[in-house]
């Protein structure tokens, strides 16, 4: 319990710090330090706040709740120990619906301020949900289809990649390939965000927070990492072979997380921000995904193929 | 696919190792010096400099172009080292003044900010009012946060928003049409907060000065932190006066 | 004790014929904590209670019959009637509209008929119940008579209620004709005769495709008896419909029908609430996509009986039954919310509010506690109840059972897609009317309302917040009619655990999100200025996000879904002086299917319409041709 508490206070802010490194390292230049993320925590943290004349209550206690919300879900999640501090059978619902209450929240604090910028912010973030729920309800029902439902932590262990097994793989790939795909949009990345940019027309999280200053900002960032963090432990877990010692456990996770940011970080360098529309079409990918996968699990149980 | 991974090894690694410590080309025209006291030379300076930034025996090149009129003409008394650590924390310092005792002339130099303390040395957040200038500042800006100069090593990022941002770097003279929009922006950035003019235009309105055009009442009251003087300013300047201002330099 | 409650709900009918509403209002609590009582003890000492009344006018003894189902909703009507009046009283005194005077007294009748449709089990006077709460509820909608959209709403409400009584009558007269008894108070549902009552109690719950009704009677109905409607008498909807399956026999093809239609009720709803631009409407449309929910999770309940899977079942029932409870406190509590907003600033238009968060204060803090409630976000009710559905559904992805697995991957998509769009609806109505700053003039003269119009919605709010915290609550609520729905103990102890480890969390969660708060607004200095707009200084309230442009990036996909149609001018000429758009959204159902009825029936009625053309001379000749007629007739039959 104490290793999962350590990781996720000290990881996600190292994620987005490796993530920066490497477009930095591929764009040729040096870049900040792994460590800028927290840099930029700490400084946070000093400024004051300012709250718009036009926002209400919600505007200052919303980063607070979605970050403790972020918190609580992520301590369903293993992280780099064999289980998570919490879990009980079925609570995946329990993690998607904390994950979405922090982003309710941080939708109404941005309608809150009055600004169509983040309006705008709001509406495509929470748009990007509605097709991402279903697709992960399915992920974890083909999972729960594969060997039943455990906890959350429990079922993505379960079902390591058996490099003999032509199936594991299979599902392995294309489950972490649906949630590698949300993880980029849960995080705000390229091609769905650019946190890079910082202009208007072109954000969706980073617009959100276009007003928000000081801590509760840092809070929100810390909040966003924590979140793209979540989905990339659930993935290093696909690549824990079954009855592994704690250490290599830990060590297998440390090495997933941090690939997982370096190709993070290649698909950001590599690829432009694309437009609205068709990111609207690219986040249905996982939910086809995850009815493939699906579908492939259940004719092979039929004795298909 | 191909292509860039053609493209990303043709490019090679391309920063500059320490652009605080980098050596400049010889011609930079950098920090002012006189090399003697020659009363006719400095008055016939005067006259032919565009922004009367000579006045008896001192050059304020915080109105200095960098035209090299002075130093084409009168050699002997002009020069420009190639000196990029140009900023300084007052007004006053960006005066060059002979100095009669030490037979050389003074030096800028910058002193940390107090209003920064601990906490923005590593991550310092800029927020950039371009105010009716030639854009020549902001692409140096620009440039500043690019493959060879790369600011953001220091931790030093320019954002869009002023909410996010730790200080208001102003290029450009200030039209009447910016100058709500300036105050707005300053008043949006939460505080610790500094103001930092960035070019000629900024610190004096530069060749614009006496046009009608613009407005500088709001700048006049306020205390900038830092002055980053050019036309347009070099990015090794803005990168090493920022560094100073935030106390990285020793 | 229960009928005590009643005689004192008759005699409610006294204050209310005289229009003492506070009168009415106080004996109508004090009924309904009689028949509370008199419910509770019936629901959780499980023994059924049977009392004879024998009429000495009427040659028929009624007889009511309190068993699990009827308490369960009786304690539900019991706790919801005086909460409706509660806000109604103040309501009707800050808004007397014409029709105040009869309405107090329908509503009377129209609660008398909802406790008696739960209590009587013999066909006939069910019947006599059921539509008598038709009619007053009819009546109590007329509370705005003057408007001509009120009157044919009502009308279209009254129709469509009348069809549905129309099917459970046929439905009934089945079941007659096969067991040649009016009682059917231990019968098993057969045939034919389940259908067309399953049919019939839909009507009235409003699934699809028959709950056309719904988006138009709750916006013309004063604010209470929307709140009264949406929450508790589409209930008896789904009372009869738990009466229905529980007594029948179903294949799995039938269920598969049935799932099919509740997911197709909830989506359609969801789809219509995420578009609508008036505010009750809104809210109707949610309450259609949560009776499609409540539903999703009784299909489970059969289905697990099916596949012998008994914590589906057990988790199915359960999480419908949560969530009709639940549903009847965070919808009336927005319904009376909205009646809020419009005596304040005279509009239900969302696009022509906003800012109100500043003028009315509490209102806008007890509705973001029914928003989040109903978008099921944890810490609130509306969580608990889809927790419980999903797991029933999630437990579905068997590998041993192909049937089971299919039903799970398309209720689950359905479900957590549809509860995605609940919480766009509901984040979008929430902002558009209570954030930012106001865009009309009415909504900036908006000024907060007394207690009054104030306790209702907060004891509401407060008991979603409470039941959400600690859903082991309403788990205990619920579980006595469980078991005697054939659920086992043992199931229902597991998810009262679950419920009770959940419980600990967000309790938790909130402390810990409470501190930080306050840690944070004590250590951090903050002040207050304008909305960073880029320096641009020719800002206004327009500029805001409207509801459409919100969901703008999910239109992209929806708009196949929706009857869009435009009327634009075509540009004429070079420098054009004035164009006109405009779209507007509308129900296929309700526009294109029934319109399309209802104008095919008039045109067939109208062929018969020359039949009546008000000339004397015409008429005379048809008593001609009937006496000729009969003349023939007579002198024709052989003796």
């Amino acid at each position: 319990m104490i290793l999962n508490l350590f990781f996720m206070l000290v990881i996600p802010l190292l994620f987005v710090g490796i993530i920066n490194k490497t477009k930095a390292i591929w764009a040729g230049r040096k870049g900040p330090s792994l460590l800028q993320p927290l840099f930029t925590f700490l400084k946070l943290l000093h400024k004051q706040e300012i709250h718009s004349l036009s926002s209400g209550h919600i505007f200052r206690w919303a980063p607070s709740l979605a970050l403790t919300a972020v918190f609580f879900a992520a301590l369903f999640v293993p992280f780099g120990s064999r289980q998570a501090c919490f879990g009980f059978k079925g609570d995946f619902f329990l993690v998607m619906s904390l994950l979405a209450l922090a982003k309710a929240v941080l939708v109404l604090a941005a309608m809150d301020t009055g600004s169509s910028f983040e309006g705008m912010g709001a509406s495509r973030e929470i748009s990007f949900t509605a097709f991402l729920e279903p697709a992960f309800l399915l992920i974890i029902g083909s999972l729960a289809y594969a060997g039943g439902l455990e906890r959350i932590g429990q079922l993505f262990y379960r079902h390591t990649v058996n490099i003999y097994n032509e199936w594991s793989v299979i599902i392995a790939v294309m489950t972490a390939l649906a949630l590698f795909i949300m993880l980029l949009v849960e995080g705000a990345r390229v091609p769905f965000d650019d946190p890079a940019t910082h202009l208007e027309l072109t954000m969706i999280h980073e617009v959100m927070v276009l007003d928000t200053s000081g801590p509760n900002l840092a809070l929100v960032h810390y909040a966003s990492a924590l979140k793209m963090q979540i989905y990339a432990s659930l993935i290093s877990y696909f690549l824990i072979p079954e009855g592994m010692g704690t250490l290599g456990i830990t060590l297998v996770f440390l090495l997933g997380s941090f690939s997982l940011a370096v190709l993070a970080g290649l698909v950001e360098s590599l690829m432009p921000r694309f437009r609205i529309s068709r990111n609207l079409e690219l986040v249905i990918i996982p939910l086809s995904v995850a009815l493939l996968v699906l579908a492939a699990l259940i004719v092979h149980n039929m004795g298909g193929f | 696919m191909f292509e860039l991974l053609k493209a990303r090894l043709a490019h090679g690694y391309q920063a500059i190792p320490d652009p605080l410590r980098a050596r400049i080309h010889p011609s930079f025209p950098g920090v002012p010096v006189f090399l003697r006291a020659h009363e006719a030379d400095f008055s016939a300076a005067a006259a032919l400099c565009p922004t009367q930034a000579i006045e008896g025996f001192s050059l304020d090149f915080g109105k200095c172009v960098f035209c090299g009129a002075c130093q084409r003409n009168f050699p002997e008394t002009f020069a420009f080292s190639p000196e990029f650590r140009m900023a300084s924390d007052s007004r006053n310092g960006l005066v060059v003044q002979w100095d009669p005792a030490k037979q050389a002339s003074s030096r800028p130099s910058v002193c940390p900010s107090s209003v920064l303390q601990q906490g923005f040395s590593r991550s310092f957040a800029l927020r950039n009012v371009s105010a009716a200038g030639c854009n020549a500042c902001e692409l140096e800006l620009g440039a500043a946060s690019n493959v060879n100069f790369d600011m953001g090593r220091y931790g030093l990022e320019v954002v869009a928003s002023p909410r996010h941002a730790d200080a208001l770097i102003l290029t450009g003279p200030v039209s009447a049409n910016m100058a709500f929009a300036l105050e707005e922006t300053w008043l949006a950035i939460p505080e610790p907060k500094v103001l930092i003019l960035c070019g000629a235009c900024a610190i004096s309105g530069g060749l614009f000065a006496e046009e009608g055009a613009l407005d500088r009442s709001w700048l006049t009251g306020q205390s900038a932190a830092l002055f980053i003087p050019g036309c347009p300013a070099h990015p090794l300047s803005i990168i090493h006066g920022l560094m100073s201002l935030l106390g990285r330099v020793d | 004790m229960i009928c005590c409650g009643l005689i004192l709900l008759w005699l409610t009918l006294i204050p209310a014929l005289f229009r003492r509403s506070a009168l009415f209002t106080t004996m109508l609590c004090l009924a309904s904590v009689c028949l509370a009582f008199g419910f509770g003890r019936v629901l959780f000492s499980s023994a059924p209670q049977i009392c004879h009344l024998q009429l000495a006018t009427l040659p028929l003894a009624i007889q009511f019959e309190v068993d699990a189902l009827a308490a369960f909703f009786g304690c539900l009507f019991a706790l919801g009637f005086p909460l409706g009046m509660l806000y109604g009283h103040f309501y009707l005194k800050a808004h007397p509209g014409e029709g105040a005077g009869s309405h107090l007294f329908w509503l009377g009748i129209m609660m008398i008929s909802m406790f008696l449709v739960l209590l009587l089990r013999h066909i006939l006077l069910f019947l006599l119940a059921w539509e008598l709460m038709s009619l007053a509820s009819f009546f109590a909608i007329l509370f705005d008579r003057n408007n001509r959209q009120t009157r044919s709403n009502a009308l279209y409400y009254f129709v469509m209620m009348h069809l549905g009584a129309a099917v459970l009558l046929c439905g009934f007269a089945l079941l007659y004709l096969n067991t040649g008894s009016f009682s059917f108070r231990n019968l098993v549902f057969a045939g034919l005769a389940k259908w067309l009552l399953i049919i019939g109690f839909a009507f009235k719950a409003g699934f699809f495709p028959f709950y056309s009704w719904l988006p138009k009677a709750h916006p013309v109905a004063p604010s209470h008896l929307s709140g009264l409607m949406s929450g508790l008498m589409i209930k008896t909807g789904i009372f009869g419909i738990i009466l229905v399956l529980f007594r029948s026999e179903w294949q799995a093809i039938e269920l598969y029908i049935l799932l099919a239609v509740s997911l197709i009720t909830a989506f359609n709803g969801v789809i219509h609430a995420l578009t609508e631009t008036n505010l009750k409407r809104c809210l109707a449309y949610s309450s259609i996509e949560n009776i499609g929910l409540i539903g999703v999770g009784l299909c489970f309940w059969q289905l697990g009986i099916l596949f012998a899977n008994p914590l589906m079942s057990a988790l199915g029932l359960a999480g419908a039954l949560l969530h009709t409870l639940f549903h009847s406190t965070f919808k009336p509590l927005l319904f009376y919310l909205s009646g809020n907003i419009l005596l304040a600033t005279h509009s239900l238009e969302i696009d022509s509010l906003g800012g109100l968060h500043k003028n009315l204060n509490y209102t806008s803090k007890l509705f973001l506690l029914g928003s989040l409630s109903i978008s099921a976000l944890p810490m609130f009710s509306g969580f608990i109840s889809e927790f419980s559905i999903l797991g029933a559904i999630l437990l579905g992805f068997n590998s041993h059972s192909l049937a089971s697995t299919l039903c799970s991957v398309v209720a689950g998509g359905v479900f957590a897609f549809v509860s995605a769009l609940v919480l766009i609806a509901f984040t979008k109505l929430y902002s558009i009317v209570f954030s930012g700053e106001a865009r009309s003039e009415a909504a900036s003269k908006a000024k907060e309302h007394p207690l009054g119009l104030l306790l209702s919605p907060a004891i509401l709010a407060l008991l979603s917040l409470v039941l959400g915290l600690f859903g082991k609550l309403g788990l205990a609520f619920v579980s006595p009619l469980c078991i005697t729905l054939g659920i086992s103990q043992s199931q229902l102890v597991g998810l009262g655990g679950l419920l009770r480890g959940i419980s600990l969390i967000l309790v938790l969660l909130l402390l810990v999100s409470v501190i930080l708060f306050l840690l944070k607004s004590r250590l951090v200095k903050h002040s207050r200025h304008s909305t960073w707009a880029c320096g641009y200084f020719k800002g206004s309230p327009k500029l805001q996000y409207t509801g459409m442009a919100y969901i703008n990036p999910l239109a992209y996909f929806l708009k196949p879904l929706l009857h869009s149609p435009k009327l634009h001018q075509e540009v004429q000429g070079y420098f054009p002086r004035e164009l006109n758009y405009r779209e507007e959204l509308f129900d296929y159902l309700d526009k294109g299917l029934i319109a399309s009825l209802c104008r095919w029936l008039g045109k067939f009625y109208g062929l018969f319409s020359g039949i009546q053309n008000g000339k004397t001379n015409s008429y005379i000749t048809y008593l001609l041709l009937a006496l000729l007629a009969l003349l023939f007739w007579v002198l024709g039959v052989p003796r």
